[in-house]
């Protein structure tokens, strides 16, 4: 074989090339297809994007680390089907960046917590969970009841639309009065909001206080609206072999 | 590139990627020609006093 | 630090400081107030800090003639230092963690003491700050010695250091006031990824053109394993966090990918910063730091060869295995789990070569705690990669998914091969970067070895029963086809273990604070430096 004098090892160049490309194979051939997976698991065409008033609820959300004890993946198996309800679909969670599908259940799983609890438990559970849950480990969230502040709210929905999830420009405009609008049922502007954002989001005073716009609305909002997005079928995929 | 053009080959060229990289890396490492040269990296980082066997 | 630069060096470290005193000055300025500005301000402490430390001593007797033909070692001993500091903070904000999972309101009810915000700090202090430090540190001992070669230049090693732990500071401090992007081990804000990648070029840098002048033809295979650790974890760390600021002047930001493609690239990314991060980097400390210790040649070099390509193949497609039985497509998932049990051969390549490395020197394992901490890393790196391989199939996933069973997964490898190495290689060069031949207490090591050994054990067989009898009662069917337990039952089932593994935590945080004041003591009676000299530098082919 020619004796090649730069051999591989000897010349760090070569390793680093090499390198290079053994490390990035494994990368390339997972991640690649799932660009052009549109083709075949599309987004559904009734998943609407978080209204502002949920999107700041979910920046709390992780800006508390809420994901590292509460997943939200309902996985393709039958207890947890029969636990948490049907299994998370690729498209539901299209309009998440990041997406929050978790790693950890030191809670329960929260895919498919929408609409199960009423505003007040979540709202004095969040506030001190021993309070409505005696055996509970979770941490007690007190300071959510100070009033939300709306002024990244416009640039959140700009910057959200930029990596093509379908906020109008009008919805991006008038972000913070719908978050306000949304929390605040007899207003004025939930006309607004509701010529925006259509029927599906809930307009309610999530912390109990009309009068007020807290991190406790936007967080309760967010919280009764994951796993209602889209209409999930509730048929079980029977395990096809390829 | 559709979808399924892609997943083929992903499911095809990165096997081949492997078996072609794994012959070439046994090969290069146990070229007899590379013995000593590998007997005397491996005793490169020790003190030449205490270089046994 | 300063007696070792010369003038036009500081001078060049005067520049350099007073343009992070600028940067910190315009991130401050923009932001106004928020997470950024108190970043901004930070960073601005630590340049006209350093501006003065430099300034101060900028005409200082400069080092000797003789600088050239020795070893930089002070920047090692820098990040032997950072590396015990992090350690204990990072165990200490572990151990108040894992306690506060069985006391929950043994916390003040302010927003920065609340358990979302202290995990974080926990995993980037742990990864970041002392296993960073560590492979950073030795990477640079370990660089000179098998190239002969004293570092490229003195002054980005200082810049490496120092920059990578403020992009630590800023990342922990971030979390502690709410600002986050919450992708696992990638949890820094835009401005810290982009100031990370930075320093991670100049410390790329810096290492290769180190190995270009070395004076031994031969790139000793451990350079192999930390030249992957900071190439691979460039890729990684590039393409993970890539993400658009809401706006310039404030720390939120959206990562560009969302749902399935996010999921999967982030799962690529955190188990492959476990991969490269956490595994080629202290292998390539232990295929240098175990011979050394033994005055044994590894038991077979071409071996270490073939694992090195088998882990920079494999452990890059197994990254869906942590989304098994999830919305991620059905090939991706099977192709991971196929990759996970074929990277079982390289990994226990290496464990083997390593724990093969020691026949004929056992009794030195026996006698010197420091090889025992070595030997028993390299037996826990088995242990914790077979047990990866295994809980990687997708039944046995089905179980352990989500669960603590995970958790103790993670800590085998974390507290049994990768703590345990790293014990192992500072008990190794602090002495001799020192000028002495043995740390000052050997009782000490001993002490911290059995505390390491028996909190590792504790915590880990604690996790593995809270994590199997999580997974059996969430899918516990009872006769008339309903869940046998809620899942609040599964977390009261949990309190005994916590318990358990809060003690096991505990004891090993005992142990990193006994090696802490063992290295203070040691280096505090440092007279004179490393006695190993380069060659003379002659250009290398």
């Amino acid at each position: 074989m020619l004796k090649l004098h730069y051999n591989l090892e000897r010349v760090s160049m070569g390793l680093v090339a090499a390198i290079i490309i053994a490390a990035s194979v494994g990368g390339i051939v997972e991640i690649a297809p799932l660009f052009t997976i549109d083709e075949t698991v599309e987004v559904p065409d009734d998943l609407r994007p978080h209204t502002p008033l949920e999107l700041a609820g979910r920046e709390i959300f992780i800006r508390e680390g809420c994901y590292a004890c509460h997943s939200q993946m309902v996985r393709s198996l039958a207890d947890e089907i029969d636990r948490y309800g049907p299994y998370s679909q690729a498209g539901e969670s299209a309009y998440d960046h990041p997406m929050l599908w978790g790693s950890k259940r030191t809670g329960p799983d929260l895919a498919r917590i929408g609409g199960k609890y009423s505003d007040e438990w979540h709202v004095r559970h969040l506030i001190d969970p021993r309070s409505v849950v005696p055996a509970s480990i979770m941490p007690a969230y007190p300071w959510l009841l100070k009033s939300l502040d709306t002024d990244l709210l416009t640039d959140s929905l700009a910057t959200l639309s930029e990596l093509g999830v379908p906020y109008s420009d009008e919805m991006i405009t008038s972000a913070a009065s719908d978050a306000l609008a949304q929390s605040r049922p007899d207003s004025n502007e939930t006309d607004g909001f509701r010529a925006r954002y259509e029927e599906r989001p809930a307009i309610r005073a999530f912390d109990g206080d009309p009068a007020r716009l807290t991190e406790m609305d936007a967080l309760v909002a967010y919280l009764q609206a994951l796993g209602t997005l889209t209409v999930v079928s509730e048929t079980v995929v029977v395990e096809v072999d390829e | 590139m559709t979808h399924d053009l892609l997943l083929y080959l992903s499911k095809t060229v990165g096997l081949i990627w492997l078996m072609g990289f794994f012959l070439i890396v046994i090969i290069r490492t146990y070229n007899p020609s590379r013995r000593a040269a590998y007997r005397a990296a491996a005793r490169s980082i020790l003190p030449d006093g205490m270089d046994k066997e | 630090m300063i007696a070792t630069l010369t003038v036009s060096e500081r001078q060049a470290g005067l520049l350099l400081s007073i343009i992070l005193a600028a940067l910190g000055l315009a991130m401050a300025a923009a932001a106004r107030q928020g997470v950024m500005s108190v970043h901004g301000f930070l960073a601005l402490g630590l340049g006209v800090g350093l501006a003065f430390m430099l300034g101060g001593a900028i005409y200082d007797p400069e080092p000797d003639e003789d600088r050239l033909r020795s070893y930089y070692d002070a920047p090692t001993q820098f990040g032997i230092v950072m590396t015990l500091i992090w350690a204990v903070i990072a165990m200490a904000v572990g151990v108040w963690v894992a306690a506060l999972l069985y006391w929950p309101e043994a916390t003040p009810l302010w927003p920065e003491t609340s358990f979302g915000r202290l995990r974080p700090v926990h995993t980037t202090g742990i990864i970041f700050g002392f296993g960073g430090n560590a492979l950073i540190a030795t990477s640079f001992h370990v660089l000179q010695r098998t190239s002969r070669a004293r570092l490229a230049d003195s002054i980005s090693p200082w810049v490496v250091l120092l920059g990578y732990n403020l992009f630590c500071v800023w990342a922990v401090t971030g979390y502690l006031m709410g600002s986050t992007q919450s992708k696992e081990y990638a949890e820094a804000e835009w401005y810290a990824d982009l100031w990370l990648v930075v320093v991670w070029v100049t410390y790329f840098v810096l290492y290769l053109r180190t190995l270009a002048r070395r004076n031994e033809p031969h790139i000793y295979v451990a350079n192999w394993y930390y030249l992957a650790f900071i190439l691979v974890v460039a890729m990684l760390h590039i393409v993970n966090n890539l993400a658009l600021p809401v706006r310039w002047s404030s720390a939120e930001s959206f990562p560009i990918w969302s749902g399935v493609q996010d999921a999967m690239i982030q799962w690529w990314y955190g188990h492959n910063a476990v991969a490269f991060f956490l595994t080629a980097g202290f292998l390539g400390m232990l295929y240098y730091f175990l011979p050394i210790r033994s005055g044994r040649p590894i038991w077979s070099y071409r071996l270490s060869i073939i694992s090195f390509w088998g882990i920079t193949f494999f452990y890059i497609w197994v990254g869906s295995h942590h989304l098994h039985y999830t919305a991620l497509p059905y090939w991706a998932q099977t192709l991971g789990m196929t990759f996970s049990v074929m990277l079982l051969v390289p990994s226990w390549a290496s464990a083997g070569n390593a724990i093969a490395t020691l026949n004929g020197a056992w009794h030195k394992v026996r006698d010197d705690a420091t090889l025992r901490f070595m030997f028993v890393a390299a037996v826990f790196y088995g242990l914790s990669t077979f047990e990866g391989s295994f809980l990687a199939i997708r039944p046995v996933n089905s179980l352990s998914h989500y669960t603590d069973w995970t958790v103790g997964h993670v800590h085998s490898g974390t507290l049994g091969w990768v703590a345990m190495i790293v014990f192992g290689a500072i008990y190794t060069l602090v002495p001799q970067i020192s000028g002495r031949d043995a740390m000052v207490s050997s009782r000490a090591i001993e002490w911290h070895f059995w505390l390491a050994v028996s909190g590792t054990l504790v915590y880990v067989v604690a996790m593995w029963n809270a994590g199997i009898t999580q997974g059996l009662m969430w899918r516990a069917y009872d006769e008339n086809g309903a869940l046998s337990y809620s899942f609040l039952q599964s977390v009261q089932a949990m309190a005994p273990y916590y318990l358990l593994r809060t003690i096991g935590g505990g004891l090993f945080l005992a142990g990193a604070v006994i090696c802490a004041w063992n290295c203070w003591a040691t280096l505090r009676l440092a007279h004179g430096s490393a006695k190993d000299r380069p060659l003379l530098p002659q250009p290398a082919e």
